[in-house]
């Protein structure tokens, strides 16, 4: 009999394997006797620490979440981009977005909805495709990869901690897109004839943008613009 | 239980497990400790995320959390050139041997690499927000995001291709 695919069976089984995997745990871990230095390290951080100092910083900052919640200002800058420009240049383009911004105190969401005067399937005439930036910074390996029919990503990092990831998603009926842009620098600007949307926070960089069919999302923390911009100019943004 | 007392019982409760986790990924008890002590200190600064000591759900998150750190200290420490990091992530799930049949579903969990199960992980049995998740694996919540939508995605796939779906 075919499961159904949902948060409860998915929630049920993790609970299962968990209990599994840590009940594998205990059956091997055995007294390890640790060093006079370990020792010594963790009774000064059990006695220093300032759990008061914590526990506030934890209660303000609830506190301030409860506060952005109750002020939420819904749906102010909107509608419709729709790439009116690009249909009188272009006309024969099959697919069209409309895309409509949710700005929040402490986020935008981003909204795309495929137009409903196109009746065009995409599924039918479209076939997504996923291209990897050509250029990859030296020391950066690939740690994630993944192609599906809709969605495709890959992700590298290097030894420093720095890390670069593009995701591409086929855009079918709506979808939302959302971005911490509480106290961010955005910055648009025009790459290869794309409109790109750079939000900057806590030193990571997400670029996003659309085409004809997709919604292409890159995010990365390294710090160099160029390098940033020269692997985004070497992904076919179009 | 005051907050202190409460660190120190998770520091006794827990430090050998988490020794043990810290090894079984780093092969190096120097190492495995200094890990284990960076852990506590995350631990502690999420101290009011845990409620209950002794329970899966603390042990779990534990886990976890030691786990992550010692993924870090292994890229960090370039002279540990043990195994190339792909061949470590499919070491990271402990392999066990169930009791309880042959799942296909928990084996399709168990086959997602590490990075997807440890955030699903948080979001079903801990039932962290996107944004504490962010908090406690020192990541962005739209990274968060997009972990949890591709490990979702990636089950999916995995359990259509073995006709559990």
């Amino acid at each position: 009999m075919k499961k159904e695919f949902n948060d409860k069976i998915i929630k049920e089984n993790l609970i299962i394997l968990s209990e599994l995997e840590l009940e594998n745990i205990d059956n091997n871990v055995e007294e390890h006797k640790f060093s006079d230095e370990f020792n010594k390290n963790m009774d000064d951080i059990l006695s220093k620490i300032n759990y008061d100092e914590i526990e506030n910083k934890d209660t303000k900052n609830k506190k301030v979440l409860k506060f952005i919640t109750k002020k939420k200002i819904a749906v102010i800058l909107a509608m419709c981009i729709v790439f009116t420009s690009a249909l009188t240049i272009e006309a024969s383009r099959k697919f069209l977005f409309n895309i409509f911004y949710n700005v929040f105190d402490d986020r935008t969401e981003v909204y795309v909805d495929k137009d409903k005067n196109t009746n065009t399937n995409t599924k039918d005439t479209y076939v997504f495709t996923f291209e990897e930036p050509s250029y990859i910074p030296e020391g950066f390996e690939l740690v994630d990869k993944t192609v599906l029919d809709e969605n495709a990503s890959v992700e590298y990092k290097n030894n420093n901690k720095k890390y670069f990831i593009y995701d591409k998603y086929l855009v079918k009926g709506s979808s939302v897109f959302g971005f911490d842009t509480e106290d961010a620098d955005i910055e648009k600007f025009t790459l290869n004839n794309t409109d790109i949307t750079c939000v900057h926070k806590n030193d990571i960089y997400t670029y996003y943008w659309f085409d004809d069919y997709n919604a292409s999302v890159f995010t990365t923390n390294i710090e160099r613009k160029k390098i940033r911009l020269k692997i985004i100019n070497t992904i076919n943004l179009k | 239980m005051q907050k202190k007392e409460k660190a120190l019982v998770i520091f006794e409760t827990y430090k050998n497990l988490m020794f043990y986790v810290a090894n079984n990924i780093l092969q190096d008890e120097k190492l495995s400790e200094d890990c284990v002590q960076e852990t506590f200190i995350k631990i502690f600064k999420n101290l009011h995320k845990i409620n209950k000591i002794n329970c899966h759900k603390t042990k779990s998150f534990i886990v976890i959390m030691c786990k992550r750190t010692a993924i870090d200290f292994y890229r960090e420490n370039k002279k540990l050139d043990i195994c190339s990091f792909d061949v470590l992530k499919h070491e990271l799930s402990v392999d066990f041997r169930t009791s309880k049949g042959e799942d296909n579903v928990i084996k399709a969990i168990q086959s997602l690499q590490y990075i997807y199960s440890e955030v699903l992980k948080l979001k079903y049995i801990n039932e962290f927000s996107n944004k504490e998740i962010a908090e406690v694996l020192d990541i962005s919540e739209n990274l968060v995001r997009k972990r949890i939508e591709r490990a979702k995605t990636k089950l999916k796939e995995k359990l259509i291709e073995r006709g559990i779906l």
